[in-house]
């Protein structure tokens, strides 16, 4: 059995440890504490009778505070608690041994880690192989494998670099030019040797659900993105306390319009909706609703006609001070003059936060669910490492379910990179924007702040915006006559070189035996229902046939 | 996330469980192109595959075969959903105030912008004549049309919900979606709709308009499709034609009808039968009569495009044949969930959806096809009626639903309940501040299922048994 985290993750854990994150984290508590020791008068019971919103200030003071752990010491719920933090700084925690308690149901998977494991490993954490990249990775085996996905060291993008008459001076304008952060972000999925870094990008950017159109314009929606890609290795509270104050996300969900004046609940709902908790579990209440949205009060923006919405910062003026109660009459309950930090670490500390996240991230690279095991042990993983969510990946990749599990369809734009990168293709069109959007995945415009339908890539509609990849890709590559002139080409060769075309990728048995059947058929010269009139004319016509059918056949969508 | 909203993934699994080896899509078949292909061999064709779907065995009988024929021939009645996405301020669509002045110092009180004159311009807005307390948001002056009009019935729930309110947007529109308060539904009431009467081969039956399948449509065991634009829906394969093209499209068809345990192989598959055999009908419908001249506007708004494609794919004969829709659903044009500055886009998105419906409703008319049309118009909840500072209001209770159609009985499902604060005996608000609900949506679900379908509800609707339906027709 191999450990529920490698040493490796203690790695990553050390290397990813930043003092001055958590100088500034410490600073941002005693700021609070401080706040809360400003001496209000404390609530009569007349005043807890007035409704919050009425309520003079006033303090409210509980015969028993609830909550006594650090942020740290949450419980999580699930058959097997987390063991407690032993060390005082979550980024410091120890990880090279086994959680108490932790079982092995996040062990690595322990089969055969052949090509057909690796293709499947690069589609999933990354956007597939590039011609050859498989075979490498099988040589390295499961665990190797991950690592260099997990550690691939400093980001660099290899490959053609992207041409066309759309780029602004040889560049994409991401904050600029509609569609080119697509662009941008489809060019660093095929060329980055970064892959895991984008991928999760997009796992993030599906997450947090933030749409353009919504967030303010272009250049904010392009922050946001450069925010997730820098900050998805650092630990996921952090990274909450970064996007709350994200322009784009203060856009998106209101935040500057949420006042101690006018309260907006939009973002202290989704927040636990949709990025912490979860509906339908009876994580919150709607009560919880409002006052969340009291804790996130105060940001507010300034418009300018040349510079658009700028200067966001919070304005303690607009932030309401007083009295709130979050998951009240719980054992997690918290009460006081919260800040909005204050709001982010009780959402993570939230015993069902840990289950939330594990089922909602595995969710991303393995279609089944886990077993409880494997969750309990996830969970434990995620708090053992101070809610970072690169030790979760690191188990999610080495999990024998990834490999022994069923099939998963491609995203539309892994799907997209992917043969990009079978091409070792660049970007060389701005077509990828429209034949994306109809496939149904323009990045920076998710449908909705619960981003896309991740389980119903597939319909009749985007099924043919894929179909339309593959023309994009064939179209400047077709084969005609007068390549075939005076050359013969068997079945065989013709199948080879139609896999050749896509850097010979792993295709099922079905897939291969319809492709058979195409391969061949064979020229019968100046019959009377002659199409072709040439063998030239008809081997160009079957290569050509063959090659679409090789990556728009359903075997090809999932991985 | 929501997944189990759209679980297409598992629900689809049934169409594509074909006995393995069977002979692929009739290689005899002519090409369908428009012209020269007859209703009945695209039935054929279609008979071809569900041969292959579900085995030789199950096909061999002639009357059935016969029967399955007809059954793709007939014209059926179309229910079609139009969605408001984002939760609509209904309070803003039927406005409350009238020459019944009873709502107004309330509404004054909870949302003196989003009332106010400036936001719905009083002079402009019609009053509602099922409930003078009421008037119609100027944007939506169509509908007043159509209420006014002769041609279409409607009936309008101006508080409609379900017990309990949940204010997300994505539990309270599954709950609509899967027609009961059931979190964890996997298919649309639309969708076992279908499954109960639909068939394994033909999935233009439940038809999304727009890129997007509609949960409402996800079914269990029989295919549905969704198509962004009918007019360029098309396969073709760069510089290959003919024969090779054709033995590339079949053995694509043919693998699109082979069986898999693997779910989501399964749908990969059945999607690609799917979307050739929508080909084939979609080809026909281009061969059906554009709408009158600017009957949608000489520019037609996204929504106005929408349903004059789908008046289109209503009208479209094969050999005098229909099409066998039965469930068409689409978003309205625009966002709904207004938690600030609402006035900047509710007034031009409302505008769109109603004056597009009402040039549908028009064009149905001239097509001659407006009887066999009930259309239903909702939003998954209402937005609270107490403004929230930022220009919008936050997430609600109740809501308005419209069911419009040729034989709808013209009238009220159940009473606007008024804006008076919890506490008084003829409140119209919760405790939280929401508007209550008067009807229930599972009411109006059922009584499309029962009076327009002729189908059993409680066959349909999970616990739908004790809830009295609204009177539709």
């Amino acid at each position: 059995m191999a450990t529920s985290h490698s040493t490796t993750a203690a790695k990553a854990t050390t290397k990813h440890a930043s003092a001055k994150r958590s100088a500034k984290k410490h600073a941002a508590r005693k700021a609070t504490k401080k706040n809360a020791k400003k001496k209000l008068p404390v609530c009569t019971s007349k005043d807890l009778k007035t409704k919050k919103a009425k309520r003079r200030k006033c303090r409210v003071v509980k015969a028993k505070p609830k909550v006594v752990s650090p942020p740290h010491r949450a419980t999580p719920t699930g058959p097997v608690a987390a063991p407690p933090a032993t060390a005082p700084g979550r980024d410091a925690f120890p990880t090279a041994q086994t959680p108490a308690g932790a079982t092995d149901g996040a062990r690595a998977y322990t089969g055969s880690f052949g090509v057909a494991q690796a293709a499947r490993l690069l589609h999933r954490a990354g956007f597939g192989p590039v011609p050859g990249q498989a075979e490498a990775f099988a040589e390295l085996g499961l665990l190797g494998a991950v690592q260099a996905l997990i550690d691939p060291g400093p980001a660099a993008l290899v490959g053609p670099a992207p041409t066309g008459a759309y780029l602004v001076g040889g560049q994409f304008a991401p904050a600029d030019k509609y569609g080119h952060l697509h662009l941008a972000m489809l060019d660093r999925q095929v060329r980055s040797t970064d892959s895991l870094t984008e991928r999760m990008t997009l796992v993030l950017h599906d997450w947090f659900g933030v749409g353009t159109d919504n967030a303010g314009g272009l250049r904010l929606m392009a922050g946001h993105i450069d925010l997730l890609r820098a900050n998805w290795r650092g630990s996921f509270r952090d990274l909450l306390m970064k996007v709350t104050q994200d322009p784009a996300m203060l856009t998106f969900l209101n935040g500057t319009d949420n006042t101690k004046a006018a309260p907006n609940e939009n973002y202290g709902r989704e927040l636990m909706e949709l990025f912490t908790l979860g509906a339908d579990r009876g994580a919150y209440t709607e009560t919880d609703v409002r006052e969340m949205a009291r804790t996130f009060t105060g940001f507010r923006v300034d418009y300018s006609a040349s510079l658009g919405l700028t200067n966001f910062r919070f304005d303690p003026t607009r932030f309401d001070p007083g009295t709130k109660t979050l998951f009240a009459g719980t054992p997690y309950e918290r009460s006081g003059r919260l800040s909005w930090q204050d709001g982010v670490n009780a959402v993570v500390d939230h015993p069902m936060h840990p289950s939330f996240v594990v089922l909602k991230l595995w969710s991303y690279f393995i279609p089944t669910a886990p077993s409880p095991l494997t969750q309990a042990d996830l969970e434990a993983i995620y708090r053992a490492h101070g809610e970072q969510l690169e030790p979760l990946v690191q188990a999610i990749l080495q999990h024998p379910d990834l490999y022994t599990g069923p099939e998963m369809v491609k995203p539309p734009v892994v799907h997209a990179a992917a043969l990009l990168r079978a091409r070792e293709s660049g970007i060389t069109t701005d077509a990828w924007i429209s034949r994306c959007s109809a496939a149904g995945q323009l990045m920076g415009y998710p449908p909705n702040v619960s981003g896309w339908n991740d389980r119903a890539w597939l319909n009749t509609s985007t099924h043919s915006a894929r179909w339309g990849f593959v023309q994009e890709l064939i179209t400047p590559a077709v084969v005609r006559a007068a390549d075939y002139t005076g050359k013969a080409e068997s079945s065989d060769q013709a199948l080879a070189a139609a896999l050749t075309f896509w850097g010979t990728p792993q295709i099922s048995a079905d897939h291969r035996a319809a492709m058979q059947v195409v391969a061949a058929q064979t020229w019968v010269p100046k019959t009377p229902g002659d199409q072709y009139g040439s063998l030239a004319t008809f081997l160009a016509h079957r290569q050509n046939a063959l090659r679409q059918l090789a990556a728009a056949a359903p075997d090809f969508q999932v991985s | 996330m929501h997944h189990h909203c759209q679980n297409y993934a598992r629900s689809k699994a049934g169409f594509a469980m074909p006995g393995a080896g069977l002979p692929v899509i009739e290689p005899g078949m002519p090409t369908p192109a428009g012209t020269g292909l007859t209703r009945r061999s695209l039935a054929l064709r279609s008979l071809g595959l569900g041969m292959a779907v579900y085995g030789a065995g199950a096909m061999t009988n002639s009357e059935r075969v016969e029967a399955a024929i007809n059954d793709a021939l007939a014209e059926h009645k179309v229910v079609i959903s139009i969605f408001f996405d984002g939760g609509w301020d209904a309070l803003s669509v039927l406005a409350p105030f009238g020459t019944d002045h009873k709502h107004e110092a309330n509404a004054a009180k909870l949302r003196p912008g989003l009332s106010g004159n400036a936001a719905i311009p009083r002079a402009q807005a019609k009053v509602f004549k099922a409930d003078p307390s009421l008037s119609w948001h100027p944007a939506a002056t169509a509908l007043s049309d159509l209420w006014d009009g002769t041609d279409v019935g409607m009936a309008v729930a101006p508080a409609v919900g379900y017990p309990n309110a949940n204010q997300s947007h994505f539990t309270s529109r599954h709950f609509w979606e899967v027609g009961a308060l059931d979190v964890g539904g996997t298919t649309g009431w639309m969708g076992r709709y279908l499954d109960q009467v639909g068939r394994p081969d033909l999935p233009i039956q439940g038809i999304s308009m727009g890129g997007n399948l509609s949960p409402m449509q996800a079914t269990a065991n029989v295919p549905v499709s969704a198509v962004y634009d009918i007019a360029n829906y098309s396969y073709d394969y760069p510089h290959s034609w003919g024969d090779m093209s054709d033995a590339a499209t079949r053995a694509l068809r043919g693998l699109g009808a082979r069986a898999t345990a693997d779910a989501q192989l399964a749908t990969a598959r059945m999607v690609t039968g799917a979307s050739f055999q929508l080909v084939d009908d979609l080809t026909a419908a281009q061969s059906a009569a554009a709408p009158a001249d600017g009957l949608y506007g000489s520019t037609p708004t996204e929504m106005g495009a929408r349903l004059r494609d789908t008046a289109r794919l209503l009208d479209t004969r094969i050999s005098g044949s229909s099409l066998p829709i039965r469930c068409i659903s689409m978003s309205a044009q625009g966002g709904y969930d207004t938690h600030s500055n609402e006035t900047d886009s509710f007034a031009t998105d409302l505008k769109a959806n109603c004056d597009a419906i009402k040039a549908f409703w028009q064009d149905l008319k001239n097509r001659g096809q407006d009887d066999r049309v009930l259309m239903l118009v909702w939003s998954e909840f209402g937005r609270r009626p107490e403004e929230n500072g930022s220009g919008g209001c936050d997430h609600g209770a109740a809501g308005t639903a419209f069911v419009i159609g040729k034989n709808v009985k013209q009238g009220l499902i159940g009473e606007f309940p008024g804006l008076k604060a919890a506490g008084s005996t003829d409140s119209g608000l919760s405790d939280d501040g929401n508007l209550r609900n008067t009807s229930d949506f599972r009411s109006i679900e059922a009584a499309v299922l029962e009076q327009w379908l002729d189908t059993d509800a409680t066959a349909i609707l999970p616990g739908i048994a004790g809830i009295p339906r609204a009177q539709l027709l």
